[in-house]
């Protein structure tokens, strides 16, 4: 592999030379270089607010820089549209789906290029059997017909792929595509991203999960607060020194499991859940969560974890069985029950449920406590802005102010945002569904510290999670998920990823 | 709690800028329209800036001010209140009829009331049963102005009892020292609208459900109460023009409110620059809205331009501010 970085575009199929982008407030990217030769996988890391998606978003002209310019195949291009963009062959799976809910796989996938038979009418035969051949490509397995609101996370992500696959794409961009993907998922969208690399197509490949980097990516590219920290040939580097290049220190940022529980078993179950079901769903669910005790839901997609958890937060109702808070009854048929039974949700579609992207971070975080910051006539706004930024600081969450607007934040702080919302409340139960997703490394050790805190306090933590590497990290104890049933339990973490990917799969 | 998360060293991007002050963009539109309006007209007419014709003007513009701040509670939401016009024609022949009988204390109270009635019912339909505002108030807009027929039997009902119809009189056309009433009223409910959504819990909680209502859902908002709040302060607020109105004219009339004075209430919220998908505005911004358009129709008068042609420059300026709106947006 030649080390040709930095100068002419050469035989990169896309390059972007001095990319500039300033928002109100921040330096988005400042000055930056960056290749994708044909046939590789190329992986952009960096930290949360690093840069990455901006950079994205200029190249399929989303956005448009301040300064610098964008080689495709050696000549420079400056699109007017997104439209253009894709024609000219670059396409992109953004961080935040951009799909359309009310309407069918295969409409979605030919959204604005459909593709058109007699008269200009648009041909669904046609496109129901495109659709289908690039849905199998990816391997999903649900029908083009249907509907994405009935699809979902990890559903939804394997159409935005499909979605991309269907011109001639020269450049294929992912922006976290594993974020949502269980691993199996996961490994089944590794091969096909392979195998379009070797048909030649350049992919830039966005990823949080080191671990994703060695068996998949060719180059890597590190940015550090909107400057490029350097390109390297992924076999000429190590995951210390990746972390080290994303976070600017030296060393490792890596989570030191706290000692287990000392006195499991002897303390009354703090969350206790006898039969839960949701027909169709999950089916006669029993377990419990001890106060200082973190239990991990692992699965696939589609186990019912998420469902379990909206259940127990009273997003759904259940249709039987019984749930005990601190040993008695609690009666769950909404929200506003589940957080006055101390109750807290950190859901995972973070902007569908997590935080209003038009309120600013400082309203996001107070919302489900406003009433707290009542002062004898009104709300008192001082108040209100003294305690998000003590909690913007305590997470070290990336913003100009507590006044911005929560949807200019990149994706991992605004999973900080939903975290502060809710470490505000006096829960004593937390739920975690998936927290990590989209979360930078540094930042995931201080998610996990801070669900140790949580844990060390007394509190009990009830956590879905896909990825293995997080389960290992923090689960006091592990239950195996699979169709809407519990099928395994394992008592500590201590054990082999095996034995559990062994359970979730088979059961 | 004693958790130690590392602080990340402040670096070369993504520092904190210098705040500098800034005026909320979203009233440079229709303030920029406003003064533009004071300065054409005043050079064009002479009449224009006495002292006179402005406090005829916020006079008039005092219904439309308290109704244009009840609708800007709706639009917020993401949601529209279409009923307002049947309910000041409501409000004004049950005052009126009860009035004739039993004086103006009950008038006002059964009056007003039944506004308030009416946006309850608005609300408990699109909180608890969960129906579209849009259907809800459209439906409501025909069964009360139906009502406010059946009640009158279709006739305006005149020569109300003394000394009742002067006090009646004194809301729609008095004053308190050198200051009409109706401004007076105008003032207090603007402030009142004002301070809950600013400094109240449900007003933003208002704003989350406009912004995004899953989010104010699953952050434990009762979703439903807060919308039964929003259509009944708009109600209350409508009832309250109606009674203004009626009390101006002291007669109740079936019809008072079928005119343009809806459109006028959710243009003015539209030029003040509150979006129509709700989470952002404000009354402050109405305010200007109600402004530009009383202006606008105040200085069209005084150069004797038509009132054809003044609803055309009416619907043009709606669709400007909402295209200069967009601008701010993208930019
Ligand atoms: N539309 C916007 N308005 C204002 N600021 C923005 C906007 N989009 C991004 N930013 C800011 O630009 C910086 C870079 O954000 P970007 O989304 O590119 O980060 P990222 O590297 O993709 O992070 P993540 O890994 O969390 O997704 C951040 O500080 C972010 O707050
Ligand atoms: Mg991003």
């Amino acid at each position: 592999m030649t080390h040709a970085c930095g100068d002419g575009p050469g035989d990169a199929v896309l390059s972007v030379r001095g990319l500039r982008k300033e928002f109100p407030g921040v330096i988005a990217l400042d000055g930056v270089d960056f290749d994708v030769r044909r046939g590789e996988v190329h992986a952009l890391l960096g930290a949360n607010g690093a840069g990455k998606s901006t950079l994205i978003k200029i190249v399929s002209s989303l956005y448009q820089p301040d300064g610098g310019e964008i080689y495709l195949e050696g000549k420079k291009v400056s699109f007017a549209s997104t439209a253009e963009a894709i024609r000219a062959g670059i396409s992109v799976i953004y961080q935040d789906f951009a799909l359309v809910p009310d309407l069918s796989a295969a409409e979605n996938i030919f959204l604005g290029n459909e593709k058109l038979g007699k008269f200009n009418t648009i041909d669904r035969a046609a496109q129901h059997r495109e659709a289908e051949r690039l849905l199998e490509l990816v391997g999903a397995t649900f029908p083009p017909t249907a509907l994405v609101s009935e699809l979902g996370t990890g559903k939804r992500q394997q159409l935005e792929i499909a979605k991309a696959l269907r011109g001639q794409a020269k450049v294929l961009i992912l922006d976290e595509p594993t974020a949502s993907l269980s691993h199996a998922e996961a490994e089944r969208l590794f091969e096909v991203v392979r195998r379009l690399a070797d048909e030649g197509v350049g992919i830039v490949y966005v990823s949080h999960r080191l671990e994703e980097i060695a068996p998949l990516v060719d180059r890597v590219t590190v940015l550090r607060d909107g400057v490029s920290a350097g390109t390297y040939p992924a076999d000429a580097i190590d995951r210390g020194k990746i972390v080290s290049l994303i976070t600017g220190k030296a060393g490792q940022a890596t989570h030191q499991k706290r000692q287990g529980r000392q006195q499991a078993g002897d303390d009354a179950p703090l969350l206790e859940v006898r039969g839960l079901t949701r027909v169709g769903e999950f089916e006669e669910l029993s377990f419990c969560v001890r106060p200082g005790e973190v239990v991990v839901l692992t699965g696939l997609v589609g186990a019912g974890r998420t469902e379990l958890l909206e259940t127990l937060f009273g997003v759904r109702p259940a249709h039987r069985g019984e749930v005990r808070i601190g040993g008695k009854t609690a009666a769950i048929s909404k929200p506003q029950d589940a957080i006055s039974s101390g109750i807290a949700l950190i859901p995972e579609d973070r902007r569908g449920q997590g935080v209003s992207v038009i309120m600013s971070i400082g309203e996001n975080i107070a919302l489900p406590i406003l009433r707290r910051f009542m002062g004898r006539l009104s709300l008192n706004r001082r108040r209100i802005a003294d305690h998000a930024d003590a909690l913007i600081d305590r997470l070290a969450i990336r913003t100009p102010s507590a006044g911005t607007h929560a949807g200019a934040l990149s994706g991992g702080n605004q999973q900080k945002v939903v975290l502060a919302k809710w470490l505000s409340t006096d829960a004593r139960v937390f739920l975690f569904d998936e927290p990590t997703q989209g979360v930078d490394v540094g930042a995931k050790a201080e998610i996990y510290a801070l669900i140790d805190a949580l844990a060390a306090e007394g509190r009990g933590v009830l956590m879905v999670s896909s990825d293995l590497e997080e389960v290992l990290a923090v689960a006091d104890r592990t239950l195996a998920m699979r169709s809407g049933r519990i099928v395994a339990e394992f008592e500590n973490a201590d054990l082999p990823a095996s034995r559990i990917v062994d359970a979730i799969t088979h059961g | 709690m004693s958790v130690t998360v590392s602080t990340k060293t402040p670096s070369e991007a993504g520092r904190k800028a210098p705040r500098t002050p800034t005026i909320d963009a979203a009233v440079l539109g229709p303030g920029l329209a406003l003064l533009v309006m004071f300065i054409v007209y005043s050079i064009a007419s002479p009449y224009f800036l006495t002292t006179q014709n402005i406090t005829n003007v916020l006079v008039q513009s005092a219904p439309l001010l308290i109704l244009a701040a009840g609708q800007t509670f709706a639009l917020l939401m993401g949601g529209l209140d279409l009923s307002q016009g049947s309910i000041i024609s409501l409000v004004s022949v049950v005052t009126a009829t009860v009035m004739m009988n039993y004086g103006i204390v009950p008038g006002a109270l059964l009056g007003i009331g039944s506004g308030i009635a009416v946006g309850l019912v608005n609300g408990f339909l699109v909180g608890r049963a969960r129906i579209q505002p849009f259907i809800v108030t459209l439906g409501m807009l025909y069964i009360i102005a139906g009502l406010a027929l059946v009640v009158s039997d279709g006739s305006t009902i005149f020569g109300l009892p003394r000394p009742d119809v002067d006090i009646f009189f004194w809301f729609g056309g008095g004053f308190v020292g050198p200051v009409p009433v109706p401004i007076l009223i105008a003032a207090v409910l603007l402030g009142l609208a004002y301070f809950v959504l600013a400094r109240t819990p449900i007003g933003r909680h208002i704003y989350a459900i406009g912004g995004n209502e899953q989010v104010a859902v699953m952050s434990g908002i009762d979703v439903g109460r807060v919308k039964i709040f929003i259509f009944a302060f708009s109600g209350a607020y409508a009832a309250v023009a109606g009674f203004m109105l009626s009390g101006r004219v002291i007669s109740g009339q079936p019809l008072l409110g079928s005119g343009e004075l809806l459109l006028q209430s959710i243009g003015a919220v539209i030029i003040g620059g509150t979006s129509i998908f709700g989470g952002r505005g404000g009354v402050l911004r109405t305010l200007l809205g109600v402004l530009v358009i009383a202006f606008m129709v105040n200085g069209l008068n005084l150069l004797t331009i038509s009132t054809f042609t003044q609803q055309v420059i009416v619907g043009a300026i709606i669709i400007l501010s909402a295209w200069v709106n967009s601008f701010r947006r993208r930019s």
